[in-house]
């Protein structure tokens, strides 16, 4: 494997991304921008962490812990989000569909309206594909000009954002739902601070609308408590840059 | 019922609900599925394979929970959300990038520290750190920390300066930004974070010569 030189890894940094001691979210966003492209700083972190984890001197918990969590997992089999290109669903849903993805389609996008709804009750940032508060309807047309995918750390593609015929549109492509009480968060990089972008549900919708402010070319997207943070304060899902709008 | 070891709670092998067995065959005991072939019965649903999951690593993902909150009620909130987040989204774990238990030591580590750094917890640690220990001794916070390792990793942490010791412990351990861990230490930033990458790698050193593995 082919190491660049010291001076292109911000190694210190990744030090101390590893111990979780970097709580500015934009230095975090930096760092987490440049492990999306950068396999050999993944591997560093990862070895990191398995050195950390070695400093923990396991201890029995409580039996409280495994009661709350036997009672919340007794539930339905967890639905897996696999990774699929924008547009594909819906191609593929018009061609030749499986039962599973059709359901999946139409129940998204009906929950993307849902979650419109409850978005532009959350914050004016949110607004709906056609500016009048409605999501895209079920058969519409999504297809657009992509103005940037967003990333994982590891390099995983989590989101593209599309310059849609009725605005720009947020595709979660390549993450899990949260759980309940936690809700995906856009931001906006290019200022001083991130600045709020708006809400994006948990998850399970595969599209939502979003305003952006002209002239934005770095967004994140975080994991905070429903209804949304002043500031990142969650997991960072993923980062990216956008064509200029 | 077995019981988890060292724990008194008890994880029923056998459960009425959750499938059980799709990914496995029969008769083969969950202790003798490697971490990858339970993190695929737990896609496929069977909680049984959660549970032991959670007998191999409950342990570690509480005790740095614990150490990183300070408080039992937060770090076993944030011990149930580790393991309940693997249920509804076991697709988080990359086996290519690494082993389960760091993984999961990392993610208890990353909610612990979110945990302690909103301003109820803040104030609530705040509280019970000026009741208990009001002097937040670097050299005190290392020595009671390094007293519970095994005597290898003992070892491998002795061969850290003082200065890297400190550093890494107040960091993780103590859930300091490492602004916070350069104010206390009377350091520059960069300066601290460089302390915490050498001494990263004189631990890993340390740790490999000794023979302990993550």
């Amino acid at each position: 494997m082919n190491v660049a030189p010291y001076r292109d890894h911000p190694l210190d940094d990744l030090a101390a991304y590893a111990l979780d001691a970097i709580d500015d979210a934009l230095e975090r966003a930096v760092i987490e921008t440049h492990l999306a492209s950068c396999e050999p700083c993944r591997l560093r972190l990862a070895v990191d962490e398995a050195t950390l984890s070695c400093l923990v001197a396991d201890e029995p918990p409580p039996p409280s812990v495994w009661a709350a969590i036997d009672a919340r997992t007794g539930g339905p089999v967890p639905q897996v989000v696999v990774p699929v290109e924008f547009g594909s669903v819906l191609a593929a849903a018009d061609s030749s569909p499986s039962p599973q993805r059709r359901r999946r389609r139409l129940v998204g996008l009906a929950a993307a309206a849902a979650a419109l709804v409850a978005a532009v009750a959350a914050g004016p940032q949110i607004l709906g594909a056609g500016g009048g508060g409605g999501g895209p309807a079920p058969g519409a047309e999504l297809a657009g000009e992509t103005l940037g995918v967003l990333t994982a750390a590891n390099g995983t593609e989590v989101a593209r954002v599309v310059d849609g015929p009725r605005g720009a549109v947020v595709e979660l492509v390549g993450v899990d739902p949260l759980p309940e009480g936690r809700e995906f968060q856009m931001w906006s990089l290019d200022g001083p601070e991130p600045t709020s972008l708006g809400l994006l549900g948990d998850g399970r919708d595969p599209t939502v609308a979003v305003a952006l402010p002209a002239g934005t070319t770095r967004v994140a997207i975080s994991d905070e408590p429903a209804g949304g943070s002043p500031a990142p304060s969650g997991l960072m899902a993923g980062t990216g840059s956008l064509r200029a709008t | 019922m077995t019981t988890v070891p060292g724990n008194s709670a008890a994880l029923p092998t056998t459960r009425s609900r959750g499938r059980v067995g799709t990914t496995r065959r029969a008769g083969t005991a969950l202790s003798d599925l490697s971490d990858d072939d339970l993190i695929r019965a737990v896609t496929a649903g069977e909680q049984p394979a959660l549970g032991e999951i959670y007998r191999r690593y409950a342990g570690a993902v509480w005790a740095v929970a614990k150490r990183v909150c300070n408080d039992r009620v937060l770090a076993e909130d944030v011990s149930q959300t580790v393991f309940t987040d693997l249920w509804r989204r076991p697709g988080r774990f990359d086996p290519t990038r690494g082993r389960l238990r760091p993984w999961l030591v990392a993610q208890a580590h990353a909610r612990a520290v979110d945990t302690v750094r909103s301003e109820t917890a803040r104030q609530r640690r705040q509280d019970r750190e000026g009741h208990l220990a009001p002097v937040a001794e670097p050299d005190v916070e290392s020595a009671v920390h390094t007293a519970a390792l095994s005597d290898d990793v003992r070892k491998a942490v002795d061969q850290l300066r003082d200065d890297e010791r400190q550093a890494i412990v107040l960091s993780y351990f103590g859930g300091h930004s490492y602004r916070e861990t350069a104010e206390m230490l009377g350091a520059p930033e960069g300066t601290v974070k460089t302390r915490i990458r050498r001494g990263l790698l004189v631990l890993r050193q340390a740790l490999e010569a000794q023979g302990v593995t993550p």
